[in-house]
């Protein structure tokens, strides 16, 4: 029933059904030839979406658009441009960069995508193509569940049972994270330049810098008060993005005044909206994954891995392979729980470092969000910009190509991934 | 041939996921292969409160999880979860074996669930950044994160603590940076979830004891030919008697392997006990409020008598 | 209500002639009326769970600091408002295009081919919605007995959003079946 399942969202996605309802479906379908009961679908679908963590999702699309709304983006662009505005491709290293700081309050990167999609594209639009601009955002959101926090590090952890520790998988995504972020840059000035894009700022003069950093300082303030309350334990992760919604508010009712009570219910409903693309999807996948569950396909799979070879580093790479294939096709999230039991001990028992194995595992996944058909942040995206999927790709490549290189980088030098954790005590 | 399958939500290596091991074998030989058992541990098919509804509307054959998961449905649950009922599972299993548990079964029944048995989830302990838990004082103004569970909120309420509410999804992070100060959990659950590595004071106030239960759908028990029911129920019962044990045997080890791993371990004495008792003691009253003291009674009278 | 894009182009510039309007009888007005309302109510709904999981959130925050103490329903209740803000907005979305999908193929085909298309599978998700707002229902009834873990409301109302956004979108995907690509034209 598995490929009925496949074979059904694959031809209703190909005839323009969107996804969402072509894995329900699917699983429909499936669900309806083994027999169960349909009850099983509406269950799936809320649970999938009652979780406390996917709440940051609407509390940041909130929070951009409360932000557009109050005015205040223009001021934040106006400031990074008078500081990189003249460098090739200025914009999009303030995105990069962004993404970065971002990457170290938010867990997951769908959060991130929202946060900097509702308030960059605005700006990015204006110098930039849409789709390098849904690209380039993608990509730096992809940064936050690799750099700590990261809610794909803590789920794979409590699923691995106890051999690994969110600590030391923190830890270990910093050195890999850097090296994506730096690579992220040398692509965007690689591409301004090759295509020519405008220097996107005025010439540098530090009279400028004061000015704008004076009109700007309460939005740069921002991320400062969220990451400085979630590392200095005031509030948590999903509680910040609440604060950052009450903070842009503030802003726009007290400091620009161009926020009116008007424009609430407008705000509050297009941040709706745009979640419940991404709501829609978990929903109706998570039915799809109930049929693979209860198929024993994922059981199956690491059987058929087992009985292929006794070598680790073998084993690493068809996971990896596996991964790939796994990460194109299902949300990550749903692959995590489906998969990481089964894997975790396998790769124990040959002998692997599981902090090791831990993190190319998730770091695999979490490319998978960039990896067509089912890719998360294309699909959060093409929401925000208006881009259709298949241009996001095709200018997100050289940006997923390097995931991939950093990917090979950490399975063909360890150490990149364990060093940190190891010397600090994980 | 029949398929019962079977969900939960602890981890693999959870002593409850490898007795659902022993029920499978045992089930599969002594049927003959008749019945196949199909396991999904670990949350693979999602949460316990998901796997109850998927009991309940018959999705599933039957799921292994905390009896806080039916307290919503069976309030009189609640009694068995008094503050420092028990002193030993000896002492709370001959409880819940005798008339209490017939009691549960029956509200059960109404709701449309068999209960196969109950296990050991054991003994909650709290553990904290504050400071080494000797004295109800050391409970004062303690941010502490506990289960969604009126009796487990007016507990901690009466020792002077802070109770917040909060996912556990979040819980780590939270304790790791200090928006809370304390978590309370079973050995092994915190182990697993690793709060050791962000949380530096252990203790054993053992100040609620929790058991697992195995809930069937009845419409797919009752529909079993007799003798398929009798296997399943004579593997369910050796299960859980091998989880029992095997759950007291590691009880110690999770400690022992909580302490290697850095935590700062401090016994709480019989006074103390006794004091956190009776600071506790208004819980049992206000319960009453909610569910039949005749049941709340029977409970204390039991839990006395089985001393 | 295929993808994005699709949507962005329901207002054909002027190439797509050979997509028709929407049909101007009165049976469809009807209908597209009884869908604007429910529209209107569920906006409201939209938005007052939004701003409840907002308030919920960072009053938790405030609570924590300002007073030492905690709501005790706030995770549930939050969570609560978050699912009924999702499954409210799925039917709009529907309405405004924000599903996505692979349009690749679509694209390739003659204009009326496509619209052929548009109407199938939105008559297809119809038929999804329908199981959903059944299996909706038995699933509220089914979990109705039981309350939230901290408040005397039945927990119930976590499934009554599935059945509602299964109602409520059938109703807007059976219109788009009904009225093709054009439907909303001039009006998002
Ligand atoms: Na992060
Ligand atoms: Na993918």
């Amino acid at each position: 029933m598995t490929w009925v399942a496949i074979g059904i969202f694959l031809l209703l996605a190909v005839f323009g059904m969107p996804l969402a309802f072509a894995l329900g479906f699917g699983s429909l379908a499936a669900l309806y030839l083994l027999d169960f009961e349909l009850v099983v679908m509406p269950q799936r679908m809320m649970h999938a979406v009652n979780s406390f963590p996917l709440m940051a999702i609407p509390l940041f699309m909130l929070a951009g658009e409360l932000m557009v709304r109050a005015g205040i983006m223009d001021r934040l662009i106006a400031f990074a441009n008078s500081l990189i505005g003249r460098v090739h491709g200025g914009l999009a290293h303030v995105t990069i960069v962004s993404g970065t700081i971002l990457a170290s309050v938010s867990g997951a990167a769908v959060a991130s995508a929202s946060a900097m999609g509702s308030t960059l594209v605005p700006s990015l639009r204006k110098y930039y193509p849409d789709a390098y601009a849904g690209a380039v955002i993608a990509s730096a959101a992809n940064l936050g569940p690799v750099i700590p926090p990261s809610n794909a590090m803590i789920v794979y952890a409590l699923m691995a049972g106890s051999t690994v520790s969110v600590g030391g998988l923190f830890m270990a995504g910093i050195v890999p994270g850097i090296l994506l972020a730096l690579g992220f840059m040398g692509i965007a000035s690689w591409i301004s330049i090759r295509r020519g894009y405008a220097l996107t700022g005025d010439g540098f003069s530090i009279r400028n810098v004061l000015v704008q950093a004076r009109r700007a300082i309460i939005i740069i303030l921002m991320p400062v008060i969220v990451v400085g309350g979630v590392v200095g334990g005031i509030f948590t992760a999903t509680e910040g993005a609440a604060i950052a919604v009450v903070y842009s508010a503030l802003i726009g009712f007290v400091i620009t005044r161009r926020l009116k009570l008007a424009d609430l219910p407008g705000c509050l409903y297009r941040a709706a909206v745009t979640s419940a693309m991404v709501g829609a999807l978990i929903a109706f996948a998570a039915s799809v994954t109930f049929v693979f569950t209860i198929e024993m396909v994922p059981m199956a799979l690491s059987d058929w891995i087992q009985s292929m070879t006794q070598d680790p580093m073998v084993y690493v790479l068809l996971t990896m392979l596996l991964l790939i294939f796994v990460g194109m096709l299902i949300e990550s999230n749903a692959a995590y729980i489906m998969l990481v039991p089964l894997f975790a001990p396998v790769a124990v028992a040959y002998g692997i470092d599981p902090l090791w194995f831990g993190f190319l595992f998730m770091f695999n996944l979490v490319i998978g969000m960039m990896t067509p058909p089912v890719g998360v942040l294309y699909f959060v995206m093409s929401g925000i910009t208006k881009v259709p999927l298949m241009k996001l790709v095709r200018e997100s490549i050289p940006f997923v190509v390097w995931q991939f290189v950093v990917l090979a980088l950490c399975i063909v030098f360890p150490p990149l991934v364990t060093w940190l954790p190891k010397t600090l005590g994980f | 041939a029949e398929r019962l399958r079977v969900a939960g939500n602890f981890p693999l290596d959870h002593s409850v996921s490898r007795a659902m091991e022993v029920f499978k074998e045992k089930v599969e030989k002594d049927s003959n292969g008749d019945i196949r058992v199909d396991l999904f541990p670990a949350m693979q098919l999602g949460g316990a409160t998901e796997n109850v509804d998927q009991v309940r509307s018959g999705t599933i054959f039957a799921v292994f999880t905390s009896i806080a998961y039916f307290t919503r449905t069976v309030p009189e649950y609640e009694a068995v979860s008094l503050p420092f009922l028990f002193d030993s599972r000896e002492q709370a299993f001959k409880v819940m074996d005798g008339e209490v548990g017939d009691i549960f079964d029956a509200k059960m029944a109404e709701l449309g669930f068999v209960n196969l048995g109950y296990g050991e989830l054991g003994f909650r302990h709290v553990t904290n950044n504050l400071r080494p838990i000797t004295s109800v004082e050391d409970f004062q103004g303690m941010r502490i994160r506990l289960q969604p569970n009126e009796v487990h909120l007016a507990t901690f309420r009466a020792l002077g603590a802070n109770p917040q509410s909060m996912d556990v999804s979040e819980l780590y992070s939270a304790l790791q940076q200090g928006v809370l100060d304390a978590q309370e959990n079973p050995y092994n659950i915190i182990a697993s979830r690793r709060f050791n590595e962000v949380q530096k004071h252990l203790s054993d106030t053992g100040h609620f004891y929790d058991f697992i239960n195995v809930a069937a759908n009845k419409r797919k028990y009752e529909r079993l030919s007799d003798e398929h029911r009798k296997i399943v129920d004579e593997a369910m019962a050796e299960a859980m008697m091998w989880q029992r044990k095997q759950a007291a045997a590691e009880e110690a080890e999770w400690r022992e392997k909580l302490i290697a791993e850095g935590m700062e371990f401090t016994p709480l004495s019989d006074e103390a006990r006794d004091a956190l008792r009776g600071a506790t003691a208004s819980v049992v009253e206000e319960l009453k409020k909610r569910v039949d003291p005749a049941v709340i009674d029977l409970v204390l009278k039991e839990a006395q008598a089985a001393k | 209500m295929s993808s994005q894009d699709q949507a962005a182009a329901a207002p054909p510039p002027g190439g797509a002639a050979s997509v028709p309007p929407p049909p101007g009888s009165g049976a469809f007005r009807a209908f597209k009326g009884l869908v604007r309302g429910i529209d209107a109510v569920t906006f409201w709904g939209i938005v007052v769970a939004m701003a409840a999981m907002a308030i919920t959130v960072s009053l938790q925050v405030l609570l924590r600091y300002g007073f030492e103490s905690s709501l005790d329903s706030a995770d549930e209740l939050s969570r609560l408002f978050f699912v009924w803000a999702i499954f409210l907005a799925i039917p709009h979305g529907v309405k405004h295009g924000v599903h996505v999908g692979i349009d690749l193929f679509v694209k390739l085909m003659p204009d009326r081919f496509e619209e052929v298309l548009f109407r199938v599978m939105a008559g297809l998700g119809t038929l999804l919605m329908i199981m959903v707002m059944f299996g909706g229902w038995v699933a509220t009834v089914d979990r109705w007995p039981e309350l939230m873990p901290t408040l005397p409301v039945s927990s119930g109302i976590y499934y009554l959003a599935v059945l509602i956004t299964g109602a409520h979108s059938l109703l807007h995907l059976a219109l788009l079946a009904w009225g093709g690509s054009r439907t909303w034209e001039g009006e998002l």
